[in-house]
């Protein structure tokens, strides 16, 4: 092997190189682009905007980002969200604001346990463990919401995605608090470190004396828990609540999150900051399509070419470098 | 070592323990099915009659066809999650030729657009290396609004002429529609290929492990895309069928079958790992699937409860599949 291969593998690899910014070096071009495009686009207001109208992605997705550094995928966090929004509503008009939010919450922390369950015990690939637990927890939000638009009223519930602290809204204020959390917990905290060891390879984590099922399933847990709230935040904001909020396309936009920041699908590393930066840059690419006034038919279209070109660019970058030890 | 030498060493096990939880494994699709028949035919009236059951196999056509294509890309050790993104595009395809060049040439359009989708998506995930369920997803999304640009926006397309169109699907042979029977021979077609076939076997020894194929020549990447692209022509079959049938080819009318299909294949027992399946138990899953829905409308119970009812049963079966798997490996 050359010296000049071994620079290149160093450079191109994803731990190591331009590949590794990619994300957020597309985030910054973004911004100054957008700012040029639109006299609109640069404002304090816009900018709260767009973290208020991504911070339910963005809390699921910084959960999230936990599941898959350990090797897995939550895909019910979709389902979650739209029970947790109609079960916090349901509860909010019956019976009292606190008990709603509190249940929803439970809820799905509740059904992040049991998709541990399934994946660590039951040993069902998570794939199909946790789309089997978005299909029967999509059917329950579906029975609790009874084909009806529920629009809870009182002040203290929708006040919690309305009101602001220091002019910034809480829902912002939340999303930034379990950024916090999941951040120190993957990269400073002993648990990250050993989701980290799972993601890579179970066996080895096995062998070193990490409890692997405890570990899975407690990212599952802090998945569900999130994606509640998220869905709570969401239907507290816009004052409504129906069976049919989150889904696949909310999973999808979560995904789409932890693989354009750089955090590998396969397991084994990522980081929260690189979430963030997925976040954004999807908060972005929709916030300048709607600039553009592109049909919002098509915002999709963007998200599933966006996943595409940024797995794809990080696994060619890692077959380049793959090569250039060879 | 000759059969006879080899049945000398292998000893013989006693029926029952094991061996009954590998029959369990083996066949408790079939009898949950049969089981689930017996009490829908004593529970209910009309469940056995004639026009009921042409009902079910008729309604079991398009989930079957794409739970039948979506064996042969989970065998090969892959998910293609866009089946139900392609059946809405073939179905605006198809409208838009039968509208211009008559039957023959929407059919053969509309086939030909799923077989250009799962060359796509083979490329994506073979050369990009991208996870297929991701791939998949993403070129879901992409191809949904590919098909709502067709229809200029519209997000539907409509059939001229109806009444002869509508004859490819809801034509009758032996008073059950051609559609339900399309799916028949196209069950019967994937059977072929995957046990008769170098391909077929190609599939599975991909699927179980892809090394092991490579170093024993066979063209790992070929072989995969090939698995989606019968994958991607038999949605696209689903796609024909749906517009023949409703006369209107909707852009996203696939979106969220594809779930559907992963679960019929699922319950049958075919293995996500790969390598390891077959089309008659994804034939089963998806009849159980259409029985229990069809009998729970019979006893009049609400639709809402579907879904939950549906996921249950999924998660029911991936369980104990998963568990008597252990328990009856030797």
């Amino acid at each position: 092997m050359s010296a000049a291969a071994y620079r290149l593998g160093r450079t191109l690899r994803p731990q190591g190189g331009a590949v590794e910014y990619a994300g957020l070096i597309s985030l910054v071009v973004l911004f100054v682009v957008l700012s040029f495009a639109s006299s609109a686009f640069l404002s304090k207001d816009n900018m709260l905007d767009i973290l208020q109208a991504n911070a339910d992605i963005g809390i699921a997705a910084c959960a999230g980002t936990l599941v898959i550094v350990a090797g897995g995928i939550d895909l019910s966090i979709g389902a979650i969200y739209a029970l947790a929004g109609v079960l916090s509503a349901r509860l909010a008009i019956s019976t009292g604001v606190d008990v709603g939010i509190l249940a929803a919450i439970g809820a799905g922390a509740a059904v992040g346990l049991l998709n541990g369950l399934v994946v660590t015990v039951a040993r069902v690939n998570p794939l199909v463990a946790t789309l089997a637990g978005a299909i029967i927890v999509g059917g329950a939000a579906e029975v609790l919401a009874n084909q009806e638009l529920l629009t809870p009223e009182a002040a203290s519930f929708v006040s919690v995605g309305r009101d602001s602290i220091f002019g910034v809204k809480d829902t912002i204020w939340i999303f930034a608090i379990v950024a916090l959390v999941s951040g120190v917990l993957l990269s400073r905290a002993r648990f990250g470190r050993e989701a980290k060891v799972i993601g890579a390879n179970d066996e080895v984590a096995r062998l070193s004396g990490v409890a692997v099922a405890r570990v899975r399933c407690l990212t599952y847990v802090f998945s569900g828990l999130a994606a509640a709230l998220a869905g709570v935040l969401a239907v507290s904001q816009s004052g409504q609540a129906q069976s049919n909020i989150g889904g696949i396309p909310f999973v999808i936009s979560v995904v789409a999150a932890v693989a354009v920041g750089g955090t590998s699908l396969r397991g084994g590393d990522g980081a929260i900051w690189r979430t963030l930066v997925g976040v954004l840059f999807l908060g972005l690419v929709n916030n300048g399509l709607s600039l553009l006034n592109v049909d919002p038919l098509y915002y999709d279209v963007f998200t599933g070419l966006l996943i595409l070109i940024a797995v794809g660019a990080e696994s060619f970058a890692q077959q380049t470098a793959a090569r250039g030890w060879r | 070592m000759s059969s006879e030498a080899l049945a000398t060493v292998t000893p013989t096990r006693p029926i029952g323990g094991r061996a009954l939880l590998g029959w369990a494994r083996d066949y408790g699709i079939v009898v949950a099915l049969l089981v689930l028949v017996a009490i829908f035919a004593v529970a209910t009236d009309t469940f056995l009659t004639q026009r009921n059951l042409s009902n079910l196999v008729e309604q079991s056509a398009e989930p079957g066809l794409l739970a039948c294509g979506m064996t042969v890309v989970i065998i090969a050790g892959e998910f293609d999650l866009s089946v139900g993104a392609i059946l809405g595009f073939a179905a605006v395809v198809a409208a838009f030729f039968v509208n211009e060049a008559g039957l023959v040439a929407a059919v053969l359009a509309a086939l030909a657009a799923g077989v250009g989708l799962g060359v796509v998506n083979g490329f994506i995930v073979t050369r990009l290396r991208i996870p297929s369920f991701l791939a998949t997803l993403s070129t879901a999304f992409v191809i949904v609004g590919a098909a709502i640009y067709l229809t200029d926006g519209t997000d539907n397309y409509r059939v001229n002429d109806f009444l002869s169109f509508s004859q490819f699907a809801d034509g009758e042979l032996l008073a059950v529609k051609y559609k339900a029977w399309i799916a028949l021979a196209a069950f019967v077609a994937v059977w072929a290929i995957l046990r008769g076939t170098r391909f077929g076997r190609q599939i599975f020894a991909v699927g179980g492990n892809p090394d092991a194929a490579r170093i024993s020549g066979v063209r790992v990447r070929l072989v995969t895309t090939g698995a989606f692209v019968l994958c991607g022509a038999l949605a696209a079959l689903a796609g024909a069928i749906s517009a023949s049938d409703t006369g209107v080819a909707q852009a996203d009318g696939g979106v969220g079958m594809e779930f559907a299909a992963v679960a019929a294949v699922v319950i049958g027992g075919t293995s996500v790992a790969g390598g390891r399946g077959s089309v008659w138990r994804t034939l089963a899953g998806v009849m159980l699937l259409a029985v229990v829905a069809n009998g729970f409308t019979l006893l009049y119970i609400s639709p809402t409860y579907d879904q939950l009812v549906q996921g249950t049963i999924i998660l029911a079966a991936i369980v104990a599949d998963s568990w008597l798997k252990r328990k009856a490996a030797p």
